[in-house]
């Protein structure tokens, strides 16, 4: 490859949708319930203890590559304050691609906790 | 509206009118809420809104992107082959040739490369065609470094010529990852794009040929040309204008009114290509390879129907 990937890109993209980890988290922001953009980018950056700042320009690009492969979609729109709000939901196809992404990343991070145990100077077996 | 939002609102004109239309407010709201408690937007969200309406205009400019790859990729991928046979064809006097004939494999190697480049292209072979591509472009880069180091500084290539000679094959480089990156397919019809390649390198030579020898072209050959090219364009605007092509038409216009003046030059100044500002440049060849494929796609879509890969992205 000749773009740089994470482990989401190149895990998911053998199961037919390819998503970055910017994706993952938005998908995953959305699990529970539906969210406006500010609220996402809130709740993005409290699930990384703000590690991950998602720009607003950056989040709408996300929520189009998304929305256009079913993953998202709008829900409703509501005004708060005078300001224009519009909710997005994960989509069924939205759910089912966050569980396989989610399960690959969990075996993957099991794997890896195994094999650290195993070095010497960690604690385990030489 | 306080001034933080104001500004905003300018930003967005970035944005198409009917992407600004459906999203302006909601981002607007977005955008106040990170910023809130200042009066200028801060450069991240400014540059991510940036990026964003580049994303947004590239995605539905994707055709115009990928017949200008092809035309770029054409016009420079026959380049050498045309310009070496046009070295064993005429351009040399046979004393001379004999002390070129020696490098013909290199020189030959050379030329294939782009060639290759441009034929794996329009085959769909998009990964081959950015390796020989990448190939062809540091070959390139080696022998003008070379050239450089050879002669100095301040006695060697015009740092001007340096920088235009290689724009054209880092754009194409450019738009080829973004192909292969974003799954472009190359442009209908193949057939006509496979012909064009023999042809190109043909057209090559002959640009070579013009103003040696007292080679010129008829006057009558010329408005020919010129005529040829006005009705063109005018039946192109017509159908484009038929069907609502409003942003197609800001294309197409500027497009045509360039090529049909770089045709006309050539017509009427034979060695044009040659003698040009910076002798050799593919640039205008690739502008009238533009036009013709632009043409060639919009009747391919007419009669053959819209296929996946010619279906502009729309968000929103």
């Amino acid at each position: 490859m000749l773009f740089p990937t994470t482990i989401f890109s190149d895990a998911i993209y053998s199961g037919g949708v390819d998503l970055s980890e910017q994706a993952f988290l938005i998908l995953s922001a959305l699990a529970d319930r539906p969210r406006h953009g500010y609220a996402l980018i809130t709740e993005v950056s409290a699930m990384t203890d703000g590690r991950v700042r998602l720009r607003a320009g950056t989040l709408y690009g996300a929520l189009d590559r998304l929305a256009g492969q079913g993953l998202v979609a709008p829900d409703r729109e509501e005004v708060e304050n005078g300001r224009l709000r519009r909710y997005y939901a994960l989509t069924d196809a939205g759910a089912e691609a966050l569980r396989t992404q989610s399960e690959r990343m969990v075996a993957a991070a099991q794997q890896a906790t195994e094999r650290l145990a195993l070095r010497p100077h960690l604690g385990g077996a030489a | 509206m306080t001034a933080l939002e104001r500004r905003y609102r300018r930003l967005l004109w970035l944005l198409p009118v009917d992407e600004r239309r459906a999203r302006g407010d909601e981002l607007v709201g977005v955008l106040t809420d990170v910023d809130a408690g200042r009066s200028w937007p801060s450069p991240g969200e400014a540059w991510a809104v940036l990026l964003l309406a580049l994303r947004v205009r590239g995605a539905r400019s994707r055709t115009l992107l990928i017949l200008t790859l092809t035309a770029l990729l054409v016009a420079f991928g026959t380049q050498l082959a045309g310009g070496l046979i046009d070295t064993y064809t005429g351009a040399m006097l046979p004393a001379d040739l004999a002390m070129v004939r020696a490098r013909l494999p290199i020189d030959l190697a050379v030329a294939l490369v782009p060639l290759a480049a441009a034929v794996a292209w329009i085959l769909g072979a998009v990964r081959i065609a950015t390796g020989l591509h990448a190939v062809s472009l540091l070959t390139f880069g080696i022998v003008i470094g070379y050239e450089l180091l050879r002669t100095g500084p301040g006695s060697g290539l015009d740092p001007l010529w340096v920088v235009q000679a290689l724009s054209v094959p880092v754009v194409i480089l450019v738009l080829l990852l973004a192909a292969w990156r974003l799954g472009w397919a190359p442009p209908r019809p193949r057939v006509m794009w496979l012909l064009l390649v023999p042809v190109c390198v043909a057209a090559w030579k002959g640009v070579g040929v013009w103003g040696r020898h007292g080679v010129t072209h008829s006057q009558l050959g010329s408005r020919i040309g010129i005529a040829g090219t006005v009705l063109a364009g005018a039946a192109i605007a017509v159908w484009l204008a038929r069907h609502h092509h409003r942003s197609a038409i800001a294309w197409a216009g500027p497009a045509g009114a360039v090529s049909g003046y770089l045709l006309a030059l050539v017509l009427q100044l034979p060695n044009w290509f040659w003698f040009a500002p910076h002798g050799g440049d593919p640039v205008p060849f690739a502008l009238t390879l533009l036009a013709l494929g632009a043409l060639a796609h919009l009747l391919a879509r007419r009669l053959f129907g819209e296929r996946d890969g010619d279906r502009e992205v729309r968000t929103g």
